[in-house]
């Protein structure tokens, strides 16, 4: 039983591994911040995700209750991760950076800060020296 | 009984069993009741201010958002999957922007699905208006599985216990 709970468990961990890998190589790889942020997700939702199901199957609930800690790491970690990401890319959006796209072309919807009147965070980004 | 006692008691309740979990002390009486005297602590804190409300201590889309998750989790995994393939071949890499309906009637639903539009990896919310989310996708699939509203219904349906008082926190109290 402890075997077959080692097996699972190093299973989950180094396919956490993998995936934290593959989004290392994805920001490398990947043209532009918007896409870069897409491969950075990998790591947040199932590389560690993967490594604390891991981690949860060495630990059980044990007498000091790590589990339940790990449990709320990942909870927190799902949380706060896309605010994050949303904030990065609304302010690179924001502050003039266009998405790359595969024929160079602008994209269908974006957010025009110049034209925007109503919106007075939009009006905000507006910087008097943000002529671009 | 008011909205806002009922805000801050279940806030307390919520805080004092985080206490209990992460301390693991269960017999010392002091320090049950400096647990309790903490979370009431917080708890003031947050009514001072003013985080007492249905966005604060969303008590009542709780049951709701814990049967999306499951769900949720498993669009994770396949998104993981799909932008794993992306980074392994790069080539089928094609990135869209586009807005995507948003069909949410209160604040508290539409920022549980911008949440979970950024939650699966290839596609981040941009720019949050009402009735309308800006989405960067990494292929242009992205976009269109987002379009079909599957996932927007299903936070719609979150946010239903809120039906009705959308946007009118204050009132509420």
């Amino acid at each position: 039983m402890a075997l077959v709970l080692d097996i699972l468990s190093w299973a989950f961990i180094i396919g956490g591994g993998v995936f934290s890998l593959l989004s290392g190589i994805g920001v490398v790889r990947f043209p532009d911040v918007f896409t870069r942020m897409h491969a950075a997700s990998l790591a947040d939702t199932l590389g560690a995700g993967l490594i604390i199901l891991g981690l949860l199957l060495q630990a059980g609930i044990g007498a000091d209750l790590v589990g339940v800690k790990l449990i709320l790491i990942l909870v927190f970690l799902l949380f706060t991760s896309p605010v994050v990401t949303h904030a990065l890319a609304q302010a690179a959006l924001l502050d003039g950076e266009r998405p790359w796209t595969r024929d160079g072309g602008p994209t269908e919807g974006t957010v025009d800060v110049r034209e925007s009147e109503g919106d007075a965070f939009l009006v905000d980004a507006r910087a008097p020296d943000g002529e671009r | 009984m008011t909205h806002a006692v009922k805000h801050a008691l279940s806030l307390f309740v919520v805080l004092y069993a985080l206490w209990l979990l992460l301390s693991g002390h269960w017999v010392d009486p002091l320090l049950l009741t400096l647990g309790a005297v903490s979370a009431a602590l917080a708890v003031f804190v947050a009514w001072r201010m003013e985080g007492l409300d249905h966005e604060g201590v969303p008590v009542s889309v709780t049951l709701n958002a814990l049967a999306y998750w499951p769900w949720l989790l498993w669009q994770i995994v396949l998104a993981n999957l799909a932008v794993a393939r992306c980074i392994l071949d790069p080539g089928r890499v094609a990135p869209r922007m586009a807005w995507v309906p948003a069909s949410q009637c209160s604040d508290l639903g539409t920022v549980i699905y911008a949440n979970s539009i950024t939650l699966t990896p290839g596609t981040i919310s941009v720019h949050v208006e009402r009735g309308r989310i800006l989405v960067h996708a990494l292929e242009g699939g992205g976009i269109d599985d987002l379009e079909a509203g599957e996932m927007d219904r299903r936070c719609a349906r979150v946010e239903r216990p809120l039906a009705g008082l959308a946007g009118t926190p204050k009132e509420r109290g």
